[in-house]
């Protein structure tokens, strides 16, 4: 959580701010609140409009993921293992992580160049956890998981829409 | 904070969110140039100028989409490749115009115009959410420790 003294992003359940010792503490109840703010809080993921996963093995070619990407019309894919998650692979990898350092994707397997062990939201999550992800951990594209199943795919465009419906749709 | 968080977003003016303003090529900037660009500087896109006017605009998603297994020339300029004519918005338009543009279109980026006609920048959804969180921080940064943010696997699994 971000120290409201100077800001200093600490990890989730300290106590006090690692940086300048501010008492966290009483900072984790959210007080109760209405309109947007509070829908926020209360609302839960699931009933954002996320997407189905799309999905590829982790021996998967590079090549075969990008090929599901553009035909599935997805900015990532969620790397499965079994029924487990191990890693996400985006839009943004393909640049980094393929062709600047210009490896072959047809012969790399996903499992190579993805991030492993992305962070996830969960269904009943409040819609404040993801827009928390995208602006303090900057992450773009978040699973949703319940009980270790993937269910879901929550995107920057997903929140953006949410957005949309909830303030600028009821006025 | 008496303030309305909806009514803020809906009174807001593009003028008054930040703006990317240096992510900006010439349609003749090879492929590699632009690739090097967007790697080392961290860019989701950048924005191809012709002048003062916007006329392209290259993206994540156009990599992946047209060229990332295409066997293109570095040397390529990035004219052929970026998507022409973006949707661009004025700098006197209120946000909730650019919210509507982004998530009508699927777009992250909007090149902002100014009174002159130039391009003044470029509005990313990221700034957008950033903009939101940032009238709210008790509300998206400052949040409960969550057990589950991590995928967890058994001890030595």
């Amino acid at each position: 959580m971000r120290c409201p003294n100077c800001s200093h992003d600490n990890i989730a359940g300290v106590d006090f701010c690692e940086e300048c010792g501010t008492d966290l503490a009483g900072l984790d109840l959210p007080e109760a609140r209405t309109g947007f703010r509070g829908r926020l809080l209360t609302d839960h993921i699931a009933d954002l409009p996320t997407a189905p996963p799309v999905v590829v093995s982790p021996k998967s070619t590079v090549t075969e993921a990008i090929e599901k990407m553009r035909s599935e019309q997805h900015g990532c894919v969620l790397v499965q293992e079994g029924s487990e998650l191990v890693g996400i692979f985006t839009e943004k990898d393909v640049l980094t992580r393929v062709l600047r350092p210009a490896i072959d994707p047809a012969a790399t397997p996903v499992s190579a160049v993805m991030t492993p062990k992305p962070m996830i939201v969960a269904p009943t999550d409040p819609p404040a956890f993801a827009i928390h992800n995208r602006v303090a951990r900057d992450l773009r594209h978040m699973p949703v998981v319940e009980d270790s199943k993937i269910v879901g795919f929550l995107s920057e465009r997903h929140i953006l829409s949410y957005i949309q419906e909830d303030i600028l749709g009821a006025g | 904070m008496a303030l309305k968080i909806a009514d803020l977003i809906k009174a807001a003016r593009i003028r008054e969110l930040p703006m990317r303003k240096n992510i900006v090529v010439k349609p003749t900037t090879p492929l590699e140039e632009v690739y090097r660009l967007m790697d080392e500087g961290d860019w989701s896109a950048v924005v191809v100028c012709k002048g003062d006017k916007a006329v392209g605009i290259f993206s994540h998603r156009d990599i992946l989409y047209r060229t990332a297994l295409e066997d293109l020339e570095p040397s390529t300029p990035i004219e052929q490749l970026m998507t022409p004519d973006p949707v661009t918005l004025s700098i006197d338009e209120g946000l909730p115009a650019a919210i509507k543009v982004m998530v009508d279109g699927g777009y992250r980026h909007i090149p902002i115009i100014d009174d002159k006609g130039c391009t003044a920048g470029v509005l990313t959804s990221r700034e957008i959410l950033r903009y939101i969180a940032d009238h709210m921080p008790e509300t998206v940064l400052n949040l409960p420790p969550r057990l589950h943010q991590e995928l967890h696997r058994p001890e030595g699994g």
